[in-house]
């Protein structure tokens, strides 16, 4: 990656027409805002060494000391006032932005709400510039003897405005934003080293190193492995970085980095495209994360959206929204970073893909009879699923043995669910695997006519608080489509004469309370009403940990796990299944 | 103790008793047999603290005396020996020494003072029935008891004394069985209980036991909170399920007036053949009664198979289509002995009644099975 920038040295006070043009607005609301201007203003002066330094969580003291270009006197001056920049001129450049600055407010901005104390030399010079400036008017201009680039210190920001200053939070609060702020640029700007210190601490020291080096570096050595690398330059926006595999997301959006031509941006419908390339391997309140720059001819998109110009705005979204969404599948499938759930048996494997449960055996058919035994369903594939051409041998071999059962299966603590695959193990957690089933059953349910129920020999007679009565009213239509038939008896009684086909015995009893009260609790964070039943009804009658499991009600289990949309997941989020690798357990055991 | 036997004669009687040893428990001297020697005669007794069952058997004493020891050790050495003398001995250490010709094994024992007491309660009423009755009434109904621990008044057969008759019961709540015989009265004494099923499986398990002669009967007696039934050589002594009964009567429908007769063995191989095709878990099929013929068909929507079939029957009453899970049609089935059997049905959401085409003599036997509600 080459920071591509145009070196001009000649500050120009921007026209007033392209002053118009560039709308105006609050550059700065907190310290982290000043961290950022501050240190593109040194990316685009060219510098390879960035030292920020920070007092009191940055309302005290941000100071950023760059080797960059540095400003002759005269600039140095201009750069402080409002809409002075060297990097546009004219309203054609606008729309073809190398830099990251271009607005030419930030430091007159600045300037105007702290007190500035600016440091800079150029190459050309031997002595350098000190210009103090206080509330954005300029308080001393002198010559200093100075090393090439620029300091420039900014101390008690909002001094001059109170009522800005008690609307920052805490110096935590305040250090944080500026963390996460530098790491924007810290991860992308690689070959540049940066230090930061923090009330006198040095908190970190990147040397110049390789991009993924970086990365780590930045993020945490916990990602070391748990990263794949993105690369596609074969259409008009080229596509590089890196994406987390699913161990590496988060359940806040912190990891999360997309860049534009070197920028940093915030883009809605980009993120959109990324995380549903994930699908359902991630629960859906985990954030993966990923750290992708995209590069595209300037032309094509206008940043000058916002004057934090982290949002832009693509004149050929819709298009890079799916080239970056199957950019991101595609690196997902080729990493196997799910695991091929190939399940061993004997020497015959049996794929877990739709379809399976076609191959019954037909045994006890005499052939002079003739069956409608149902069209074979070919298997989809799914992402990171074993290949077609596998599946169809195996299956054949399959219906040549007569009988299959899954029979390296095995329940622990009436719990977990353990069996071998191809590449290692699986541990299915058996509660939220039948509640995943039971959910989108459900959900598929509603969207159908009624199913069939079984009625009770002894109809349940339920007296219900009139509160609950008055839910169960409103959901008691979808309650039709899980299979229940609830009747009125008067008063806040109901009967239920039938429950669902697949209701464990004895729960019919409980069951109806049961879903009521989950429906409750959930009522205030969940607002779709379905969902929330399915939920609830889920998470009531599935099978529950301490449940003893058949052998034949374990393979069942598993099946209809694997032909749900998202096995991996409960509905709440929760993890259904655990992969370990053999070469997880060889490295446990220290074989290697 | 000490005394000589054959493996055999041990290993039959250990048979007996073994099946009461609980498989799982946090009580391990519950995992162990007690051996009880007097004279010539050796008991066995296993308990799990809700049931009890102790027999007796003839061996050759030596010297009197008693232990405890594995039952899985004891039963799993005796399986893999031939037919041949053995010789057992408790020394000092406490072991039990088991001699064969050629070989020679300790068993690691607990004294009969760690094994609970048990204490057989006073029982009212002493009635005797035919062994085979008594094994008939537990076969035909054991199978439709529940297995839920939530509806625990469920996991029981219901035992009625009346005054002119003897009564089993048994539900899950989808389905029940009712077997009533006539021949044998409590006039003295009437009383109902639910008894567990674990015992009355070991019930059975020693009914069908070769020592048990075809006209011997069963000594059986109720207590305050257990039942006793004692074979020729074998007691078995059980806790009885507290709790009310469902009143089972009262959802026993009495005007289901349409009439379907089939063959039981046509019927019960068309539905296995066409549950094969239904859903997995549900296992529903569909019947869908016409005059003197039965379609049953099933169709799994989530995979795509379907299944159908069409018997003869005997009905002439308006069409129906009755869901049913196949389960429950092929349990019942297979307990029914007569050559055709008769469903007496209402409309598709109502309980059906089956009954075999005639009873025996002083028999009542009724089954009723609760449809599946077909998709509107
Ligand atoms: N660290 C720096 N090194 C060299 N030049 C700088 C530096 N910071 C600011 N400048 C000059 O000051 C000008 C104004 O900066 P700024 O107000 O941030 O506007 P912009 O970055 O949008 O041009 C820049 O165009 C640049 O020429
Ligand atoms: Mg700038």
């Amino acid at each position: 990656m080459t920071n591509r920038f145009k070196i001009m040295t000649k500050i120009k006070v921007l026209s007033e027409d392209l002053t118009n043009k560039i709308a105006a607005g609050e550059v700065v609301d907190r310290p982290a805002a000043v961290a950022k201007e501050l240190l593109e203003n040194s990316i685009d002066a060219g510098s390879d060494k960035i030292t920020i330094i920070l007092k009191d969580g940055g309302k005290a003291l941000i100071q950023i000391v760059d080797n960059g270009t540095g400003m002759d006197r005269e600039d140095a001056i201009l750069s402080l006032q409002r809409h002075t920049t060297s990097k546009i001129f004219t309203y054609d450049d606008l729309h073809n932005i190398h830099s990251l600055g271009f607005r030419g407010e930030a430091l007159a901005s600045i300037a105007s709400i702290s007190r500035i104390e600016l440091k800079t030399t150029t190459q050309k010079q031997t002595a350098g510039t000190l210009v103090r400036i206080d509330g954005g008017v300029i308080e001393d201009v002198s010559t200093t003897a100075g090393v090439r680039g620029t300091s420039i210190a900014v101390k008690n920001i909002f001094y001059n405005t109170p009522a800005r200053r008690k609307f920052l939070k805490s110096n935590d609060a305040e250090y944080r934003y500026i963390l996460n702020t530098l790491s924007r640029f810290t991860i992308y700007y690689h070959q540049i080293e940066f230090m930061l210190y923090h009330n006198d601490q040095l908190i970190f020291h990147y040397k110049p190193s390789a991009q993924s080096e970086r990365l780590i570096e930045v993020l945490g050595a916990r990602y070391q492995d748990k990263v794949i690398e993105l690369n596609d330059s074969s259409t008009f926006v080229k596509i590089s970085g890196y994406i987390g595999k699913q161990d590496a997301s988060k359940k806040s959006r912190g990891n999360q980095y997309l860049y534009l031509n070197g920028r940093y941006i915030v883009n809605r419908s980009l993120n959109h495209a990324i995380v549903s390339a994930y699908g359902t391997i991630i629960p859906r309140d985990e954030y993966p994360l990923y750290v992708i720059f995209l590069e595209l001819d300037p032309r094509r998109v206008d940043v000058n959206v916002h004057p934090s110009k982290m949002e832009v705005k693509f004149s050929d979204e819709r298009l890079i929204y799916s080239i970056l969404r199957s950019t991101v599948s595609k690196a997902l499938a080729s990493a196997h970073i799910i695991p091929h759930f190939t399940f061993k048996e004997a020497d015959e494997a049996i794929n877990l893909v739709r379809g399976v449960q076609t191959h019954m055996p037909l045994q006890g058919y005499e052939s002079s009879r003739s069956y409608d035994i149902g069209q074979f369903i070919s298997p989809d594939k799914p992402i990171g699923q074993p290949d077609p051409i596998n599946s169809r041998a195996e299956s054949q071999t399959k219906e040549e043995s007569s009988f299959f059962e899954r029979k390296n299966v095995w329940q622990i603590h009436n719990q977990y669910i353990i069996s071998e695959i191809r590449s290692g193990i699986i541990i299915i957690d058996q509660h939220v695997a039948h509640e995943r089933i039971l959910y989108e059953r459900a959900l598929h349910n509603f969207e159908k006519r009624k199913p069939s129920s079984q009625q009770l020999l002894f109809p349940i007679i339920q007296e219900l608080t009139p509160e609950d009565y008055s839910i169960l009213n409103e959901i008691l239509p979808y309650l039709e489509h899980l299979g229940f038939v609830i009747k009125g008896f008067g008063g806040n009684t109901v009967v239920i004469e039938g429950v669902p086909g697949d209701l464990k015995l004895g729960n019919e009893e409980t069951i109806l309370a049961e879903i009521i009260d989950e429906f409750k609790k959930n009522m205030n964070n969940s607002l779709d009403l379905r969902d929330n039943l399915a939920k609830s009804f889920s998470c009531k009658s599935a099978i529950k940990a301490g449940d003893k499991l058949t052998l034949t009600e374990m393979n069942m289990l598993i099946d209809q796990l694997f032909a749900t949309q998202s096995p991996y997941f409960c509905p709440h989020g929760r993890p259904i299944i655990i992969n370990i690798s053999i070469d997880e357990l060889n490295k446990r055991f220290h074989r290697t | 103790m000490d005394f000589t036997t054959s493996k055999n004669d041990f290993y039959k009687g250990l048979q007996k008793v073994i099946g009461v040893i609980p498989s799982k428990t946090t009580i391990p001297i519950l995992e162990n047999i007690l051996l009880e020697l007097n004279e010539n005669t050796l008991q066995l007794t296993g308990t799990d603290l809700e049931i009890c069952v102790s027999t007796e058997l003839k061996v050759n004493g030596v010297q009197n005396g008693s232990c405890t020891v594995p039952a899985k050790s004891l039963n799993d050495i005796l399986r893999e020996l031939p037919d041949v003398p053995l010789k057992l001995t408790l020394d000092e250490e406490g072991k039990l020494h088991l001699k064969t010709e050629k070989g020679f094994y300790k068993l690691m024992s607990q004294p009969k003072e760690e094994f609970p007491s048990i204490v057989v309660e006073e029982s009212e009423g002493d009635m005797e029935i035919d062994n085979n009755f008594l094994s008939r009434m537990i076969d035909k109904t054991v199978f439709a008891v529940s297995h839920d621990e939530l509806r625990p008044t469920l996991m029981g057969v219901y035992f009625q004394l009346n005054e002119n008759e003897f009564r089993c019961v048994a539900t899950d709540g989808h389905r029940l069985v009712r077997i009533a015989n006539t021949a044998f009265r409590a006039s003295e004494f009437q009383k109902s209980v639910i008894v567990p099923t674990k015992a009355l499986n070991l019930i059975s398990k020693n009914l069908e036991s070769p020592s048990e002669k075809e006209d011997s009967k069963v000594k059986f007696s109720i207590g305050e909170n257990h039942v006793i039934f004692r074979m020729t050589d074998t007691y078995v002594y059980s806790k009885v399920i507290e709790g009310q009964y469902p009143k089972y009567e009262n959802v026993i429908p009495n005007n289901n007036d349409k009439k379907l007769v089939v063959n039981k063995d046509e019927l019960a191989s068309s539905v296995k053949r066409v549950s094969i095709f239904s859903n997995i878990i549900t296992h529903q099929i569909k019947c869908s009664v016409e005059e003197n013929s039965v379609r049953i068909s099933s169709e799994d929507i989530e995979y795509g198979g379907e299944g159908n079939e069409v018997i003869s029957a005997k009905y002439n009453d308006e069409p129906l289509d009755i869901g049913y899970n196949a389960n429950y049609i092929l349990d019942m089935l297979k307990h029914m002995d007569t050559e055709e059997i008769q469903f007496l049905l209402k409309d598709s959401v109502s309980a059906a009644i089956i009954y075999p085409i005639a009873q025996r003599p002083n028999e009542d036997l009724m089954m009723l099975i609760m449809p599946i509600r077909l998709n509107d």
